[in-house]
């Protein structure tokens, strides 16, 4: 299941050229290896599981990525796209845990807000995912947003370089998207 | 019923939540009249917004938080000092000892598992045997009744040294102080076999006193788990962590040592050495960034300890903390240091700081002074000429100009001039005259954005054709028996050699001038289509302070009716005094600003400014003291936003909260603070049924603080309204010019006449017919006639040669001058730049005097071709430019544009010119007519547009660029300024982008850091990657 570095970072160098079926090649391989690193986390005996989707996607890039071979510009894209295959496999694993333990035991995501001080909340993954899918289908821009932020730990700034915008006008879209998430979160769906 | 769209909802929500809770429904009703959907919907978004800042670390009630005045135990709760990453803090009473404790809150999912627990106790039990004055004092450990534990420790009246740095980078030797402190700590606990595992500014508390303590020990072990996936932690602290850290290896003290490194370097330049997306791959791999390179300086044997704490291999750096101390000490005694006269110590210390190789001989002190002396003049200059030179070229290159000042200074300071010194000084530095009035002020500088205080003394007064660097520097003025004065000079716009100063910087007295205020200098301005002179006058140095107006409230300023002489409308209808005063009342109902709280302001906030104040109020307390609220000419002359890029970041603009006046460091040309950002301003002046408020709030985003026309309803009382006082002299006549309603300020470069400016709504004008552009076009057409080209003179230096050739103007019996600049690199023929200059280029008589800054084109290779347009130069006839609106002007345009086209037709005859291959670089007003010439001219391939937009005023429209704009075709590269205020990005350059005709795919607009400029190594970049891929590689 574990690639060698070598591929990844081929085909990450590759992709960030150009090749667009570069991609292609690229996801399941880091899919797999986020997975592997989640399972492994998750195997430890909790009576609660606090996944950091950020820690976990640093792991992956230092194991699958060759340092040497990488430019800054592809460390960003590799976490861009960690974002959307991180929320996919924690979501995946939420369910099938659900299904199991039949509420005991929730599987919750510690979002990290890297400019508040404030402690990473616990929040259900299930809950967040359908939340986001919600906001992306009317604000797509702005979703996108959210996952990068939540999923894969991006700052503001590395944010703005990934959505080609400036770091102020990334904390101004923030700032509100994320008051209509946790409004999402709290009311749940309004007809 | 329509969606709104998310630029709506993210403006109306943002205007929403900088209004006070009890006007912000009356201003969404208002707002969103008619649609109440809609103001449900951002009423419901800042709710949701408000929980979040209210509770943090709370989402969806999943977390039960405890409440002042709660009791666990022998304690009670005070107040919540912050939710950590580790669990939240609470200040508590202990009621039996009658101290105030902090009280630590572990997350329970960190301690509901038994085994966790008992290692967390152990933790906290060994942590607390640690006695030592840079230790947090752990009390006590205790279980609260629902079964989270938490740590008693001391508590301490002081911040973070995260919040400290946010503030702006440390002096060395401050930062120093914190390094010793920390080892000092870390040696105890190392001696004692803890190592803390999570050193971060965050776990570093600075006292009142100055005292430094860590906080956290042990705390950090607490899941057991090692590398990356421990629970708790924010991305921010894998900044800090040491390599073998992120690997999961063992690690021991040496990890500390790694952490205070990087904390060391956050110190010095306000930076962390890693960051990016992939900072675990920066720690592990990347070299380590110069601090020198961020902070010029930083000392080199500060450098030297950050380099060897922050060696990748562990066994490279200081084994122990005891280690690190001794080198840190060492470092600060030379710091502390009085500066060695130039003798034999200082050639010492200058070798060493430099790393330069000590020639053996020099060891031999016994040979006599003066032949030492002798000997090491030579090394000097030898190091001046091999290592100095090329680092102060590459510092220029770089846009580092501060960097390369000082070290051009340090080359000069050795001894006879050296020849390649004087080359480079046009490329990081001006010439410029200081004179003051009266003359014979000692002068010193620094630059804007540092923050330390080390000013360097440039002498005395007149200063005549001194160096000057590159960018905005702060001058402090000195003078026996004169008030000290501190003004701006410089500019990132870099046109011209020589930096021109006004007029002689006046020095004021205590009789001349009010303590509270500056002098700002009598300027003439056209208002309401009349010009009018206005005098000197003074404005209050700093925003009013809530301890001022305290004084106006204390003395019944809301009951006497004298001081209120406006009428009160509210909603179109004009209300009665009393209804007004009803409606001015604090948080309890007292008289007084929307901020306060029965009658007062808040605790420790004399020296913030007041806010939440109406413009009604504003008015009064102007009139009770006896001075008056500023009027939009007043404030706007005293604010120039030419220096935004400076300004703006050292401004309190998207912050967290006021500050006190004058703790943020932008100052304004004259020496005002806070006039961006902390509170809003509110100015004289109406707008419609409005009053202008200007310079943005703490809360407002930073475009607003360029924003020279923000009005708000007079009653409006957000908590970011404040204002601050003038006193003025002008004539009868000027001052009713001046207070009368003012139309708004459209974004008019200062050269261009115009005689009123005409606010444009580019949305709402139709594009220009292909029939009426065909029109247009045949304007420019201009009639065959030979060249007759002379090559009159020919100029070489090191980078290229200039030829200075002149040949028949396609109109009238002109000749007209092409400046043609070859390069030394590459082959004929040559792709070639033409070049259309900046504004500057309208008033200077001479090429000589403008810096031409395509360098890097011609290094590259390129030619480059500057034609010398119509009353440019040498073409110039000392006669203001006809105003821009008549016929004269329309046809200087025309003629301009074709000087360009003309200038294509003569290097069509040269072989050494690929004609095939010609770009187009447009400077600011070269860039703004940039259109006109890619529509006209078809044999330009590429353009690049740098600090160019759409400007506010109206022309003629065969010559007005917007209509050009659809009609180009040929790939353009935008390049603007995020902050500025000559082109707005969002008003004047993105709509300037989106108009252009190109294909999507071949145009580019890049937004980067800055005002009216980029920084260079983003220009050069942009520029060459464009030139490469759309003429051609070289």
């Amino acid at each position: 299941m574990s690639s060698s570095p070598g591929d990844v970072t081929g085909l990450l160098l590759a992709w960030s050229d150009g090749d667009r079926g570069a991609l292609e090649g690229l996801i399941p391989l880091v899919y797999a290896e986020l997975r592997a690193i989640a399972a492994r986390y998750l195997q430890h005996e909790r009576v609660e599981h606090v996944l950091q989707p950020t820690a976990l996607v640093h792991e992956a890039y230092i194991r699958l990525v060759d340092q040497n071979r990488v430019r800054w510009q592809n460390r960003s894209q590799f976490f861009a796209v960690s974002a959307q295959l991180m929320r996919r496999i924690l979501v995946d694993h939420a369910r099938s845990n659900a299904a199991e333990k039949r509420g005991g035991g929730k599987t919750t995501l510690a979002l990290d807000d890297a400019d508040a001080a404030s402690q990473p909340e616990s929040v259900e993954v299930i809950a967040v995912d359908r939340a986001l899918t919600r906001l992306t289908s009317i604000y797509p821009e702005q979703g996108r947003l959210v996952e990068l932020r939540y999923f894969s730990g991006l700052t503001i700034e590395e944010t703005g370089e990934v959505l080609g915008m400036s770091p102020a006008n990334v904390k101004r879209q923030w700032t509100v998207a994320r008051a209509w998430l946790r409004r999402e979160l709290a009311c749940g769906t309004k007809s | 019923m329509s969606r709104l769209s998310w630029s709506d909802l993210e403006s109306l929500f943002h205007d929403a939540v900088a209004r006070e809770p009890a006007a912000r429904a009356a201003f969404l009703a208002e707002r969103c009249s008619g649609r109440p959907d809609i103001q449900a919907e951002i009423e419901s978004l800042v709710l949701a917004h408000e929980q979040t800042r209210s509770e943090p670390g709370v989402a969806a009630g999943l977390r039960a938080r405890l409440d002042v005045g709660a009791q666990v135990g022998p304690y009670q709760i005070l107040s919540l000092l912050g939710a950590g990453g580790m669990g939240e803090v609470y200040c508590a009473k202990d009621s039996r000892l009658k101290r105030t404790v902090a009280l630590k809150f572990l997350p329970p999912e960190m301690t509901r598992d038994e085994d966790a627990r008992q290692r967390f106790i152990l933790e906290a039990q060994a942590a607390s045997a640690l006695d030592h004055p840079n230790i947090c004092t752990i009390y006590d450990i205790d279980t609260a009744p629902d079964g989270q534990i938490f740590l008693a420790m001391a508590y301490y009246d002081g911040e973070t040294l995260k919040r400290r740095i946010e503030r702006g980078p440390l002096s060395p030797v401050e930062a120093l102080d914190v390094a010793m402190q920390v080892s000092q700590g870390l040696t105890k606990a190392h001696e004692a076999g803890i190592v803390h595992r999570d050193i971060k500014p965050a776990n570093l508390m600075v006292t009142k006193d100055g005292a430094i303590k860590i906080l956290d020990f042990g705390i950090a072990k607490l899941t057991g788990e090692t590398g990356l996936t421990r629970t708790g932690m924010t991305p921010g602290t894998i900044s800090y962590m040491a390599p073998e850290q992120l690997r999961g290896s063992a690690v021991d003290q040496r990890a500390d040592l790694w952490s205070l490194g990087v904390v060391l370097y956050e110190m010095v330049t306000g930076e962390l050495p890693f960051r990016g997306a992939a900072v675990s791959h920066a720690i592990l791999s990347d070299r380590l960034p110069n601090a020198a390179e961020v902070r010029p300086e930083t000392p080199n044997e500060l450098q030297q300890i950050i380099v060897r704490a922050l060696e990748k291999r562990a066994d490279a750096r200081y084994a122990t903390a005891a280690d690190l101390l001794k080198d840190l000490a060492e470092c600060r005694s030379v710091l502390t240091a009085p500066r060695p006269v130039f003798g034999i110590a200082g050639v010492w210390r200058m070798f060493r700081r430099r790393r330069v190789a000590i020639p053996a001989f020099l060891v031999l002190l016994s040979v006599g002074a003066l032949a030492a002396l002798a000997l090491s003049r030579g090394a000097e200059a030898r190091w001046a000429r091999e290592q100095a030179i090329p680092q102060i070229e590459r510092h220029a290159d770089a846009g580092n100009w501060e960097a390369a000042f000082a070290l051009a200074k340090r080359v000069e300071a050795v001894g006879p001039q050296e020849p390649a010194l004087a080359e480079l000084w046009p490329r990081f530095s001006w010439i410029t005259t200081i004179p003051s009035d009266p003359p014979g002020a000692k002068v010193f500088r620094r630059p804007y954005s540092a923050t330390t205080d080390t000013w360097e003394e440039l002498g005395t007064t007149p200063l005549e054709g001194i160096h000057f660097p590159f960018g905005l520097s702060t001058l402090r003025f000195e003078l026996d028996g004169y008030r000290p004065l501190l003004r701006t000079l410089g500019t990132g716009i870099l046109v011209g050699t020589r930096l021109q100063v006004a007029s002689p910087f006046k020095l004021d007295t205590d009789r001349t001038l009010p303590h509270d205020k500056v002098r700002v200098a009598g300027w003439n301005e056209v208002v309401s289509g009349e010009s009018v002179q206005f005098r000197d006058f003074f404005l209050s140095r700093y925003e009013v302070t809530n301890r001022e107006y305290k004084k106006f409230v204390d003395a019944g300023g809301y009951k006497r009716k004298d001081l209120w002489e406006h009428p009160f409308v509210q909603g179109g209808r004009t209300i009665p005094w009393d209804e007004a005063m009803a409606l001015l009342r604090d948080k309890t109902g007292r008289p007084g600003p929307s901020t306060w709280q029965a009658g007062d302001y808040p605790e420790g906030q004399d020296d913030h400014p007041v806010g939440g104040v109406s413009w009604y109020e504003a008015a009064a307390f102007a009139r009770f003291v006896g001075e008056e609220l500023p009027t939009v000419h007043h404030w706007r002359r005293a604010f120039a936003p030419e220096a935004s890029a400076w300004l703006l970041p050292a401004s309190n603009l998207e912050g967290d909260g006021p500050a006190r006046v004058g703790h943020f460091r932008g100052i304004s040309w004259p020496g005002t603070y806070d006039m961006s950002g902390n509170v809003r301003e509110w100015c004289f002046n109406a707008n419609g049924d409005q009053r202008f408020i200007l310079g943005g709030g703490w809360n407002d985003p930073y475009h607003l603080g360029l924003n020279m026309n923000y009005a708000q309803p007079p009653l409006d009382r957000s908590f970011t309204n404040g204002f601050r006082l003038a006193i003025t002299h002008d004539d009868e006549r000027a001052r009713a010019r001046a207070r009368a309603s003012s139309a708004p300020a459209a974004s008019v470069p200062a050269w261009l006449r115009v005689s009123e400016p005409a606010t444009r709504s580019i949305a709402a004008e139709k594009a220009v017919s292909n029939e009426v552009f065909e029109a247009y076009r045949r304007i420019y057409a201009y009639d065959p006639v030979p060249l007759n080209a002379t090559i009159e003179a020919t100029e070489s230096t090191r980078h290229w040669t200039r030829e200075h050739i002149s040949f028949q103007a396609s109109y009238g019996a002109e000749r007209m001058v092409l400046y043609l600049f070859l390069p030394r690199t590459g082959s004929p023929p040559y792709q070639t730049v033409l070049h259309w200059p900046g504004s500057a280029a309208l008033n200077l008589d001479s090429i000589d005097k403008y810096q031409v800054h395509l360098d890097f084109v011609l290094k590259n290779g390129r030619a480059v071709a500057f034609p010398v347009y119509k009353r440019t130069f040498e073409r110039g006839d000392r006669q203001p430019l006809p105003s821009a609106s008549t016929a004269a002007f329309r046809d200087l345009v025309v003629q301009q544009v074709n000087d360009l086209r003309r200038s294509i037709d003569y290097l069509e005859t040269r072989p050494d010119i690929d004609s095939r291959k010609l770009g187009y670089y447009g400077h600011s007003w070269g860039g703004a007519n940039g259109p006109i010439v890619l529509a006209t001219e078809s044999r330009l391939r590429a353009a690049v547009l740098y600090v160019a937009g759409i400007y506010g005023a109206r022309f003629l429209p065969e010559i007005d660029p917007v209509a050009f704009m659809p009609r180009v075709k040929v790939p353009v590269l935008m390049l603007n300024g995020e902050l500025d205020s000559v082109f707005p990005a969002e008003t004047n350059a993105k709509p300037f982008f989106e108009l252009l005709g190109t294909r999507r795919v071949d145009k580019k607009l890049v937004i980067a850091p800055g005002g009216h400029f980029v920084p260079s190594p983003v220009l050069i970049r942009e520029t060459l990657d464009w030139l490469d891929k759309y003429l051609g590689a070289t």
